[in-house]
């Protein structure tokens, strides 16, 4: 029945979709006008733009419901048992309807643009806010949004991609509830509740309960009024992504917690410590980054050097006691397949070095999460020190943190092959650690203070390179020598 | 080199061939398996293993469960308890559905404003593994002609059921799951379809059949299984 709609539809749909943009987006150019004349203001294309395309009467009465009317048909259509054994598995079906309902979504928002720019003739184009936007009465999408977006062409983009997420993760969702229920009648209520909730959110819902408003996810307007940051729904869209593909795959997830609980337990610690840092005089994100990760060169501060002793070394300790439980018993079986201790070594170093660089990755989006939960400043520079470049930062922080955590595990990894104990290995790396305090020592060397303090990063590098090329031409040596 | 203990290590290691040869022969596996609806049973410790390159019959009354037990092969539905295994992995672990099978479980739902062609085209576009020219073949070995123009909204009981036949088979599928192949067809088609299941038993493709017509079973089928008491019972 659904295919049969569907057909019926297909040669009307698109130019019925452009007459009613059309109708929607004309009585938005006739108010701009209307505005632009009481209030003796200039207009631009960008006014238009933004309204048409954040229109959220438009999406709210006429694109929520015709996108989910082809959400639901591709969910229906493409389960079926024919279907199904050809995708292979129910996440292919999942992708499978989204690229679908993507070429929808893709179509929808192309003819929107081609209403747009037939309706733009003869509006003046300019690559700035008008004086109709910079106006403070607040009765355009405009005047809202240049308060927090400078660029009217990046404004426009958000509002693009806020749709895009916005119905993606949408569809998402009606996929996953389909899933669960299996029935159509019970998805076509779900979804038409989903509807009559958006209206009745957005037209009887007070300014105050601005979140629980669905136009607030997908009008820019309402998003900066609601949020006051355009990159926050997006956050929202990416925990829904992330509740979904713990649901789906709770069984997969708890095998894989049982299994490396130690790291999930110590990744915790990470994000408690973290978030635990003060924050009070701190204006941007990349102030709060600075001082998660400032670590010490001196003996008395006790709190950065905890902080890094927990995040670095908290980390090579739990590589190491992993490490160790996932070979215990498999080494020798492993090492009579390398034929070579060193081949062998070779593989489970380049694991290790990969796992550092994923673990920096996790703590540099972390540190900007928990800042912007904090409510600092979305900004790329430090206000406390504003001539430190933002490269240098993120060269230190990414290429010598890598350099010295792969120093750290091959430190523990030689001392572990010395002693045959991995608990001197780990002892002694805390203690150096401690007690460090020259940059030539390859301890503490990728803690932020040494940027901080107009140090070279790129000395830093060397030192590190230097002191990694003699532990593992030590390890290897007495890997031949030593034991084999 | 042959030691002094080989005659003892010869048979060991001719033990474990046979063994081997066993485990690969054993194509789908169910393996204490129950299955309820609003708790009402189905299937209750259903073990049942099923050889690569054999044609099963199942047969059953209505409502006994024959397409339920088809869908649980195909990770459709999932055992309330056991497990079913193709080819040694667990189905319904990730999701997945196994590789190399050709269904037809209840109706397909074709499109039906399209021609037979265009509906088995959609089909193959998934996994892209045929052509056209592969199609039209499939088409005509089950008696449709691919160039009709005739929309499946016009198709008759039996045309639409050759179609079902047509997807199953046309991507060259190792296993076919055929719930009643022969419904709604002419007695012509019947020996038609019976020729083509054969020359696939040859091939040594691994069928698994339904039926009420119990002709069918007996010229196809190597062994036949029969749903009684909430699970099968192997009765050829």
């Amino acid at each position: 029945m659904f295919r049969i709609f569907h057909s019926k539809l297909d040669y009307f749909k698109w130019s019925v979709v452009a007459c009613i943009i059309y109708l929607y987006s004309l009585r938005s150019k006739e108010y701009i006008f209307f505005l632009s004349y009481t209030g003796k203001k200039e207009v631009n294309i960008w006014d238009f733009i933004i309204s048409y395309f954040g229109n959220p009467y438009l999406v709210t009465y006429f694109i929520f419901p015709f996108l989910c009317f082809y959400s639901v048909f591709y969910i229906v259509s493409y389960y079926e048992y024919v279907v199904l054994i050809r995708l292979g598995s129910l996440n292919r079906w999942v992708y499978q309807t989204t690229i679908r309902f993507l070429e929808i979504l893709i179509t929808t928002i192309f003819i929107w643009s081609c209403v747009s720019l037939i309706l733009l003739k003869g509006v003046s184009f300019s690559s700035s806010w008008s004086t109709l936007s910079k106006d403070y009465m607040l009765l355009t999408e405009t005047q809202t949004i240049q308060k927090f977006i400078h660029d009217p062409f990046v404004a426009f983009l958000w509002q693009i991609l806020l749709l895009f997420f916005f119905f993606i993760c949408l569809h998402i969702i009606f996929c996953f509830f389909y899933l669960l229920i299996q029935r159509v009648r019970v998805l076509i209520v779900f979804v038409f509740s989903i509807w009559v909730y958006t209206i009745v959110s957005f037209k009887r819902f007070p300014n105050h309960l601005g979140e629980f408003k669905i136009p607030s996810y997908f009008s820019l307007t309402q998003t900066l009024e609601t949020f006051r940051h355009q990159a926050f729904p997006f956050f929202v869209f990416f925990f829904i992504a992330c509740v979904l593909v713990v649901l789906w795959n709770r069984r997969r997830i708890m095998e894989f917690f049982s299994q490396y609980k130690h790291m999930v337990l110590f990744l915790l610690t990470v994000f408690v410590v973290m978030w635990v840092q003060q924050s009070k005089n701190m204006k941007t994100s990349m102030d709060f980054f600075g001082v998660v990760f400032l670590g010490t060169t001196k003996h008395l501060r006790l709190l950065p050097l905890l902080t890094y002793m927990i995040i670095y070394v908290g980390f090579v300790y739990i590589v190491n006691v992993c490490w160790e439980r996932e070979k215990k018993n498999m080494i020798y079986y492993e090492l009579i397949r390398y034929s070579s201790v060193l081949k062998w070594l070779k593989k489970e170093t380049l694991m290790v070095t990969w796992l550092a660089l994923l673990y920096l990755v996790f703590l540099f989006f972390v540190s900007l999460a928990i800042s912007l939960l904090k409510g600092l400043s979305f900004r790329f520079f430090t206000s406390f020190q504003q001539d430190i470049s933002l490269f240098s930062l993120l060269y230190h922080f990414f290429i010598n943190g890598y350099l010295q955590i792969v120093v750290y595990v091959l430190f523990v990894m030689l001392f572990n092959f010395l002693t045959r104990n991995r608990f001197y290995g780990i002892a002694l790396l805390v203690i150096i650690t401690g007690c460090s305090t020259s940059p030539f020592i390859p301890f503490k060397l990728n803690s932020l203070i040494y940027v901080f303090e107009g140090r070279s990063v790129y000395l830093i590098s060397l030192v590190l390179i230097l002191w990694l090329t003699g532990i593992v031409m030590s390890i290897s040596l007495l890997l031949r020598r030593k034991m084999f | 080199m042959v030691d002094g203990n080989s005659n003892e290590y010869f048979p060991s290691f001719a033990k474990k061939n046979v063994l081997e040869k066993v485990i690969n022969m054993v194509h789908i596996e169910l393996q204490d398996v129950c299955k309820s609806f609003k708790g009402v049973p189905v299937f209750q410790h259903v073990n049942v293993m099923i050889e690569k390159g054999k044609t099963y019959g199942i047969m059953g009354p209505n409502g006994s469960g024959k397409s339920v037990f088809f869908k649980l092969i195909c990770g459709f539905l999932k055992p309330d308890t056991g497990i079913v295994r193709v080819d040694g992995k667990e189905i319904g672990l990730n999701n997945r559905f196994p590789d190399h099978f050709g269904i037809i479980i209840e109706r397909p739902g074709y499109i039906s404003n399209k021609t037979g062609f265009q509906n088995l085209k959609e089909l193959a576009l998934i996994k892209n593994q045929i052509d056209d020219q592969k199609i039209r073949k499939t088409m005509e070995r089950v008696g449709l002609d691919p160039d009709a123009k005739q929309k499946v909204k016009h198709y008759s009981l039996g045309m639409k059921q050759k179609l079902a036949l047509a997807q199953a088979i046309m991507e060259d599928q190792q296993t076919l799951i055929l719930d009643e192949p022969f419904n709604a067809l002419d007695r012509t088609s019947v020996d038609n379809i019976r020729q083509m299941l054969l020359s696939f038993k040859t091939e040594g493709k691994t069928m698994l059949i339904t039926s009420h017509n119990q002709e069918d079973i007996d010229i196809l089928c190597d062994h036949v299984f029969e749903i009684n008491q909430y699970t099968l019972q192997q009765i050829k």
